[in-house]
């Protein structure tokens, strides 16, 4: 006699992942990886073609077709193969990501921060309260009461 | 109308929803990806909640994140602004999160909802921080009205705020702001001392009773600057988190004789000492503020939120000290609970809907709301894996089975009924073991948990008998609360001052000794049948086999490991520490009956030690 | 699409903050961090097919 399965309810089908070995990938994540092979192959193609037609090199179009069509296989057919790939790629994307910003915040840091600075500075604005209290009575700050409902639809 | 509750980005990310006013499902997202205090978009748990409440695909109503992400972002700018060019390295590390992250929430639970199969409702809202946690503390407690403290890291700008509710309204009065925070300067304090910010809170309270308050004064002349009302400005001079990614400078090393302990190296006299004086300090600033909230208020009632609210040792002192009749905690104090009172803030401040109070009884639900599991899916992940349990169908013999096995010093690992929201784990998932054990301390802390010795552990008590074992006239149902034990069951009191650390840890210091701290007091957590049936009855057998209506009660996982959710996390945890017996819903699992632990995994690698 | 709508959103909510509480400087900075924010992201995105510019 074949063994019952259990079929389990929507509140553990959600949370609890026995039945599905491995946490298998979910359809959607098989889509996207294969729409991202086939973003690859366009560019990779289109590319390709442009410098064949119209620039006259081969080499490099050779070159160019054979990769592409080699990661796009292997996003449709050999998944583990494409996850190495793809995350190659991601280290590289990180690692220029934090390059730039680097590049593009600590200008803005030493100009715009900087400047902010200075300029609080010279019109005695103490935000964040640092300096030494003096004889206030107090340091708790009243609150004006929300009257207002929208108040709550704004992220302010 | 269904409102889903949403707390990201901090630590420990949360989803809670709320049907028609009442509390259906809220869950912390670490324990679905088994990431400690994950503060990822709790996608997981939003998925959850959703499917506990039958939500149908068009059936959200609202949603509610629990703060305001603008204000949240000038104020880390203008904090840039203030300190530049220092903070540098903070800013590197913030700004590009904030560009990626943190200023797309909508667009972030527009993409979580699809995941769960959701529409995205037309009605998004954003409660303040502290509001939502005024709420998370006000709106399910057993009070017609009350004062409401909130206490925590930092909101937006707030820090510490005063408010009070009355019926559906609730109204935050004062503030204290930015970066004067009592829960900075104690999380300084835990960085100084060793432990991880945002997680060794605990350890920090659980180490000062072996210190002494010697640092108090230096910490009172030279760090802060406390006036009558509880209100206070921290001396910026020795504090780091504004300009750099550590809490405290060399300047504050040099104020307490040396750098900060390294993790994991020897405690020393001075640390326990730090400890010591720093949870005195925060017990005398919550007192005063809680006079101050009274003053203001002129209510009896209490009610706390925020981290600081998890400060049970502090806690306790203002029950008895206090000038409240009663004080009720939120269990979910942290940022999880902020996604429960931004759900509530809509449901009766947005909504205006009516609150309905059942005095003495608070509409948490014993904080089980969490998935459970049935029986028959346990049977059947056991037959497919090869797992040996007996399934005890019968309540009161698969409770007296428990209380024998707990009897003969044996210790239980028991996953059943809903888990619980929040850091406490109140008999959902707990490993439970015997009070009157001398060794049980050391055992557990050793071989089950694999964390630092000197650690206590907690008591759950039958609410019957509480007052039998505990300084103690009211009821502690989430473990928030820390009472003196008994004078009469106590030992060897009067002379400890000349015993050493080591040896205190081993010292009889009662007849229920494991759940004894150092200083003769416990973190209490009474049970009622009506909360948790069944783990009621689990104490009640434990008495009629002992005389004791009181066990050990310590959060299922080990050290640096989100507690348990599913029975597969259960029979994990199970099989890599020395427990004895695993409760898995109605099956008792045996360790010895168990097939061969194959898995070659590592805990201390798999998990990053708190 | 859905990202231009909420990052709409987001702008005028900041926008309206900034005239609020009178916080004008507020108003280049957002467009500055917005810009390199989406300057980072299009290049992170498109690293992974940068093999196709070999």
């Amino acid at each position: 006699m074949a063994e019952e399965i259990y079929r389990q309810n929507r509140v553990s089908d959600v949370v609890w992942h026995w039945q599905k070995e491995g946490g298998a990938p979910t359809p959607s994540t098989r889509k996207a990886e294969i729409i991202k092979g086939l973003v690859g192959i366009v560019i990779g193609y289109s590319i390709a073609a442009f410098l064949y037609f119209k620039k006259g090199h081969t080499g490099m179009p050779v070159f160019i077709v054979s990769v592409s069509t080699i990661i796009t296989c292997c996003a449709f057919f050999i998944p583990p193969a494409f996850h190495r790939i793809e995350a190659g790629f991601n280290r590289l994307a990180h690692g220029v990501g934090v390059a730039l910003a680097y590049i593009l915040l600590v200008p803005l840091f030493y100009t715009f921060f900087v400047c902010s600075h200075a300029c609080m500075a010279v019109m005695g604005i103490d935000k964040l309260k640092l300096k030494k209290p003096a004889n206030e009575e107090t340091f708790w700050e009243e609150r004006d009461p929300i009257t207002d409902k929208s108040y709550y639809r704004k992220q302010f | 109308m269904n409102i889903l509750g949403i707390s990201a980005f901090y630590h420990d990310s949360a989803a809670c929803l709320v049907q028609d006013g009442k509390i259906v499902a809220a869950a912390q997202e670490e324990r679905f990806t088994r990431i400690k205090h994950d503060e990822n978009f709790p996608v997981n748990a939003v998925r959850y909640c959703l499917a506990e409440g039958g939500v149908d695909p068009d059936g959200l109503d609202a949603v509610a994140f629990y703060d305001k992400p603008i204000n949240k972002f000038v104020r880390i700018l203008e904090t840039y602004m203030s300190i530049a060019p220092r903070g540098l390295k903070p800013y590197m590390l913030a700004l590009p999160i904030w560009m990626k992250k943190k200023l797309w929430i909508p667009l972030q639970i527009d993409k979580s909802l699809e995941l769960a199969g959701l529409k995205m409702p037309d009605h998004l809202y954003f409660p303040e921080h502290h509001e939502s946690h005024a709420a998370s503390a006000f709106y399910p407690s057993p009070f017609e009205s009350a004062a409401i403290l909130t206490v925590d890291g930092v909101g937006e700008w707030a820090a510490s705020t005063i408010g009070h509710g009355r019926g559906r309204e609730m109204e935050i009065l004062k503030d204290l702001k930015f970066p004067h925070s009592l829960g900075l300067l104690y999380s300084a304090f835990t960085y100084f001392t060793g432990f991880r910010v945002n997680s060794g809170e605990y350890k920090l309270m659980g180490l000062a009773p072996y210190g002494e308050e010697k640092y108090k004064d230096l910490i009172l002349d030279k760090l802060l600057t406390i006036r009558d009302d509880g209100s206070f400005r921290l001396n910026m001079e020795y504090f780091a988190y504004l300009d750099d990614v550590k809490m405290t400078n060399d300047k504050f090393a040099e104020l307490f004789g040396g750098p900060a302990r390294q993790a994991e190296s020897e405690i020393s006299a001075r640390e326990r000492d730090i400890a010591k004086s720093i949870q005195v300090v925060t017990e005398e600033i919550v007192l005063k503020m809680a006079n101050h909230a009274h003053d203001l208020t002129g209510e009896k009632n209490l009610c706390m939120a925020g981290g600081v609210a998890l400060n049970c040792v502090a806690n306790g002192r203002l029950l008895r000290e206090g000038p409240f009749d009663d004080i009720w905690i939120q269990p979910a104090a942290g940022d999880a609970g902020g996604a429960l009172g931004a759900a509530l803030t809509v449901w009766h401040l947005v909504e205006e809907k009516p609150r309905i109070v059942v005095p003495g009884k608070d509409s948490m639900q014993g904080s089980y709301l969490g998935p459970d599991f049935e029986d028959d899916e346990i049977e059947a992940y056991l037959k497919q894996n090869g797992y040996v349990g007996k399934r005890v169908e019968d309540e009161d013999a698969w409770a007296k089975e428990i209380a024998q096995i707990m009897a003969d010093e044996k210790v239980v690992g028991l996953c059943q009924g809903r888990m619980e929201f929040g850091p406490r784990a109140l008999g959902g998932r707990s490993i439970i073991g015997d009070a009157r054990s001398s060794k049980m301390q050391t055992v557990m802390n050793l071989k089950i948990k694999y964390r630092e010795s000197f650690r206590p552990f907690a008591p759950s008590c039958l609410e019957e008998r509480a007052s039998d074992f505990f300084e103690l006239d009211c009821p502690s149902p989430y473990m928030l609360l820390v009472a003196p034990v008994k004078r009469a069951r106590c030992k060897g009191i009067d002379d400890t001052d000349s015993v050493p650390m080591r040896e205190q840890i081993n010292q009889l210091r009662s007849d229920v000794p494991a759940i004894t701290h150092v200083d003769y007091s416990a973190r209490v957590q009474t049970v009622t049948e009506e909360s948790n049936r069944r783990y009621y009855k689990i104490i009640r057998a434990f008495e009629a086999e002992t005389g004791y209506g009181i066990i050990i009660n310590t959060s299922f996982n080990v050290r640096g490991e989100p507690i348990v959710c599913t029975p597969e996390d259960g029979y994990r945890c199970f099989m890599r520490t020395e427990m004895d017996v695993l409760v898995l819903g109605s099956f008792i699992l045996r360790k010895e009956d168990q097939p061969a632990w194959d898995q070659a995994d590592d805990w201390q690698q798999e998990f990053k030690l708190d | 699409m859905r990202s231009l709508k909420y990052l709409g959103r987001l702008l005028k909510e900041l926008g309206q903050y900034a005239w609020q509480n009178k916080a004008w400087w507020l108003i280049p900075l957002v467009l500055i961090l917005l810009a390199f924010g989406i300057l980072m992201g299009v290049t992170q995105t498109t690293l992974p097919f940068i093999y196709t510019m070999f």
